[in-house]
């Protein structure tokens, strides 16, 4: 299935979405085990941590942009599918103005401009979609201006200049 | 935005973002010209990244922790598999999570490993795998290897292993923790190997030997965890294909580079991450540096850079009284070829065999010459051992006997360095060789998985299967040919099948007289084992023994002259050809034959080895059928002291010569001695082969003798029945090679006698003296005892229930 992912096949990396996706929550959520309890943990540990298990799982892999693109899209979709939990939770409880969780406060304004950045990036994604995954790995992944380079096979100086007009694109097109 | 104006966007945008914002406009009138679409644009954009960082504020910690926690680890403790209790999670990752479990009914506690598992494979898959699997890995029970207990699916469908569990160190951190030197190293190195090695011989493959899978208890003893389940748990490779998710849940740095590349993991795969393990026990380093330790970087160095040697740089390991410049120079020469070459790159130049890996680990020990490190004669010492052994393990399956037989067709290419041509030759054939068996294997592991068949059906059709297609094949590479003859002979011979055998040394030599220039060694390995087919065969036919004479016989005669010196089948050929001999009661020649095979052994592998034991072993029962019981038993001792130090030994070696030292001992009297040996060997494994059986059966006789001599009636009779019960499955010629019907029922006789039934005993007595005198009339040490018995038995005193007499 990897090896399909590599080739572009894009039914391939649908397919191998949940897999990641499976993957980093499992993670996570170890570190949030008793053992990890007073650990915090950064979306690029997880990121990376995915990795090593995952690609464990398949030494074919010619590279790593094919991952750190899905598991960046994965991220994104993990965060943004709980705001949206956490904000139908909200309309349907009508009380909740924040959510306790390892007692940190989260607000809803959180939740609510994550949603509006991912409304955002599918617009992006129209335009430009190397754009949209630079976002995902640097935003969602955590990945540095070097790593996210090396992932999508270009040079650091274009993924800067991607970053930065990525950042003003979607500036605009949420403020307007 | 069309396409086009998008690029320019981008192109002008990466530009002047980088200028200070006060030049921007003169950089935008001069680089968009007219173009006011595309100015814009930028303008716009440019206008917005100042205020833009507020779109990216950090995303808060807690809201990815909380975001992916919907399942959290450990979530199982407290619930039951089964009649287990979950305790405690032991470990959690990619391939699922470890928890620790209790059975507790009252009467006895149990410690158990739970594993449930994932895995990218199906449910149903699973399922289908765990029940072609689970009995296989059931049985394998071996004091170093973790067993597996059960297996099956939680309600929600998840699976899980239920494993023996095992409370130690990691290999490496024991040896480091107690600063164990490099001989104690090497020496739990053989231990893990001796492990792996049963397994094969079960038809199991490891596939993931790393250091985090074996364990190391308080009192020393290693343990294998997670045997064969790599292969439960990850896809596998059609024949021709390649696995795209081979490598399941291996952690790269210790699979092969053929179990990087997808193919199919064999019993010399295993060799390789044993070589991986002992390079870690030894220095504290891996072979490779890797770039990172992403698994991309990892498979990289595997598959194309050389491994450094292990003395190559400074070791990082805690020895007790030696600095690590001492420990690097322990290592340089010998360890350092021995694990380089487990460490080939391609299979074909490994050891092949755990066994052989082991062996020249021994070697060093001893202090003898290694393999890895020999010329030609070494090389054949080795293939030989491995046909030798797989000879003597009846059930040595398929699988390893079919890949073994390729190997030293290879080393000796490696030898003939210089003979580029030769070299080209001989490594062509070996591909040939090797196509045709893997093929054979493929086909046998697809046809276990389809049809559930059991490993000895299985092993036994395709072997049928590839000797059917041998006939038509290959008609134009006789080399290869008469080869492959020689594996699939030795692979029946292994599985007692020895007509078959015969068969198929006798077309090797045909071929190998007529069809091309063969060496003489070639033609001296296939007269051997022809010899040995007929030998086998002598129980049941006559005419087999003479053919089997003048064959061991012009063996003897080629390989004594000058030019053949060292080669490893003279010792052999005098130890078979002695045991011929004995059989026949020409004790004097069976003598002068063993005296020769003595000191070839030792010269070769050293005194404490399987080979140089046997033979002390025959210079016992040369002794014996002498009458001298003194050298007898010295001999019979020294056998199996020699053999307790092999670790390479296998429980046939250590019944045989345990069978005849407690023969001797209980037959002078020291019964306290001889019941001390027969408690210590504590009752076989479930999983001996037929052949074992047969010599199982033969202690169990000396057992069964001493309780009857102390009254022990009761145990007596248990142990006849279980000496009966080893012998069912075993080939009708080993059991009457080595009389062993005939001696249980001389323990029949004697109970009987003991409990009073007269009649009957006579009954069994005479049938037997009647047996043993229409064979070979140099057994009279069997009717001898039927005659003693029988003279116990009082005259005049037919049936009746009378006084067990004493003594």
């Amino acid at each position: 299935m990897l090896v399909n992912v590599r080739a572009g096949d894009e039914s391939a990396l649908n397919r191998l979405l949940p897999l990641v996706y499976d993957e980093l929550r499992k993670i996570a959520s170890s570190y949030l085990s008793q053992e990890h309890s007073s650990q915090t943990i950064q979306t690029s540990d997880l990121v990376h941590e995915a990795y090593l298990r995952l690609a464990e799982a398949d030494v074919t892999w010619q590279n790593r942009a094919h991952f750190f693109g899905i598991a960046a899209r994965s991220m994104r979709q993990i965060l943004v599918d709980y705001a949206r939990r956490r904000n139908a939770e909200k309309r349907g409880g009508g009380m909740t103005r924040v959510s306790l969780t390892e007692s940190v406060l989260l607000v809803d304004e959180d939740f609510s401009r994550l949603l509006m950045l991912d409304d955002a990036l599918k617009r992006l994604e129209q335009v430009d979609s190397r754009l949209c995954k630079v976002v995902e790995m640097r935003y969602f992944s955590g990945l540095t201006i070097e790593e996210t380079a090396e992932a999508l096979s270009v040079s650091a100086r274009t993924v800067e200049n991607d970053w930065n007009l990525a950042k003003a694109w979607l500036f605009r097109t949420m403020s307007s | 935005m069309n396409q086009a104006l998008w690029h320019r966007v981008r192109e002008v945008f990466g530009e002047a973002y980088r200028i200070p914002a006060a030049n921007r406009a003169a950089f935008l009138d001069k680089t968009c010209g007219a173009d006011a679409d595309l100015r814009g644009e930028v303008a716009s954009l440019l206008a917005a990244l100042d205020q833009a960082d507020a779109v990216f504020q950090p995303l808060p910690q807690s809201l990815v922790s909380s975001a992916a926690s919907e399942i959290p680890a450990g979530r199982r403790i407290g619930s039951q598999i089964g009649s287990y209790r979950i305790v405690r999670l032991i470990a959690s990752g990619g391939m699922g999570e470890v928890y620790e479990a209790a059975r507790d009914d009252g009467k006895f506690q149990r410690r158990v490993a739970i594993k449930f598992v994932r895995s990218f494979l199906s449910q149903e898959q699973m399922i289908r795998r765990f029940d072609a699997e689970r009995s296989l890995l059931a049985s394998l029970q071996h004091p170093n290897i973790a067993q597996l207990i059960d297996a099956g699916s939680t309600d929600e469908g998840t699976p899980y292993l239920i494993m023996e569990f095992v409370d130690g160190e990691r290999i490496d951190e024991y040896c480091d923790a107690r600063q164990l030197s490099i001989a104690e190293r090497l020496r739990i190195f053989q231990v893990v190997c001796g492990a792996v090695r049963f397994a094969h011989q079960h038809l199991v493959v490891h596939r993931d030997i790393k250091a985090g899978n074996i364990l190391v208890d308080a009192g020393g003893i290693p343990k294998l965890l997670d045997f064969g389940i790599a292969k439960l748990l990850t896809e596998e490779a059609a024949p021709g294909e390649r696995t795209l998710t081979g490598l399941g849940f291996m952690t790269p740095d210790y699979a092969s580079p053929e179990q990087l590349r997808g193919e199919q993991a064999t019993t010399i795969s295993d060799v390789y991450s044993l070589g991986m393990l002992l390079y870690k026990l030894l220095t504290g380093r891996r072979p490779y540096d890797f770039r990172s330790s992403h698994p991309f970087d990892i498979s990289q160095a595997i598959l194309d850079s050389e491994p450094t040697r292990p003395s190559g740089k400074p070791v990082a390991v805690t020895v007790a009284g030696a600095t690590p410049e001492k420990v690097r120079k322990t290592l340089s020469g010998d360890i350092d070829a021995i694990v380089l070459m487990a460490l080939r790159k391609e299979p074909e130049y490994r050891y092949q065999s755990v066994q052989d890996l082991s062996d020249d680990i021994g070697r060093f020990l001893a202090n003898r010459p290694v393999f890895a490190r020999k010329g030609e004669a070494r090389h054949r010492a080795a293939k030989f051992i491995r046909r030798h052994r797989s000879a003597s393990i009846a059930t040595l399956l398929v699988c390893l006997a079919l890949i073994g037989g390729v190997s030293g067709v290879l080393w000796q290419t490696k030898q003939a360095e210089h003979e580029r041509d030769i070299a080209q030759i001989e490594a062509q054939k070996a591909k040939r060789i090797n196509g045709f068996l893997r093929q054979m294997i493929s086909e046998s592991d697809k046809n276990w998985y389809n049809h559930g068949q059991g490993p000895d059906a299985t092993a036994i059709q395709i072997l049928d299967a590839a000797a059917d297609r041998l006939e038509n094949e290959l008609q134009e590479e006789p080399a290869v040919k008469a080869e492959l003859h020689m594996t699939i002979g030795n692979t029946y011979l292994a599985l007692g099948k020895v007509e078959q055998a015969r068969h198929h040394f006798s077309s090797a030599l045909q071929l190998r007289r007529t069809a091309y220039a063969a060496s003489t060694h070639e033609l001296m390995e296939s007269e051997y084992y022809l010899a040995g087919a007929y030998e086998h065969l002598s129980s049941v036919d006559t005419s087999a023994a003479d053919s089997a004479e003048s064959l061991f016989k012009r063996v003897i005669d080629t390989l004594s002259m000058p030019s053949q010196r060292g080669d490893i089948y003279l010792p052999y050929a005098y130890q078979d050809y002695s045991g011929l001999l004995l059989q026949e009661g020409r004790i004097a020649e069976a003598e002068s034959c063993i005296v020769r095979a003595l000191p070839l052994f030792v010269d070769f592998f050293g005194e404490k080895h399987i080979a140089s034991a046997a033979c002390y072993n025959v210079l016992g029962h040369i002794a014996e059928f002498s009458g001298d019981c003194v050298r007898a038993e010295k001999n019979y001792r020294r056998a199996t002291s020699n053999l307790m130090s092999c670790a390479d030994r296998t429980d046939a070696n250590v019944i045989e010569s345990m069978e005849a030292l407690v023969h001797c001992l209980i037959s002078r009297g020291a019964y306290e001695e001889a019941d001390s040996l027969l408690r210590r060997y504590s009752a076989p494994s479930a999983s001996l082969t037929p052949y074992e059986g047969v010599l199982l059966a033969r202690l169990l006789c000396c057992g069964a003798w001493l309780h009857t001599i102390r009254g022990e009636l009761g145990d007596a009779e248990k142990t006849v029945a279980l000496a009966k019960a080893a012998i069912r499955k075993s080939p009708e010629n080993e059991i009457r090679k080595l009389n062993v019907r005939e001696l249980i029922d001389i323990e029949e006789g004697r109970l009987l006698i003991a409990r009073g039934w007269y009649s009957h005993a006579r009954e069994i007595l005479l049938i037997t003296r009647t047996n043993m005198k229409k064979r070979l009339d140099h057994f009279d040490h069997i009717a001898a005892s039927c005659n003693a018995l029988l003279e116990l038995i009082p005259r005049g005193n037919g049936g009746a229930r009378g006084t067990p007499p004493h003594g």
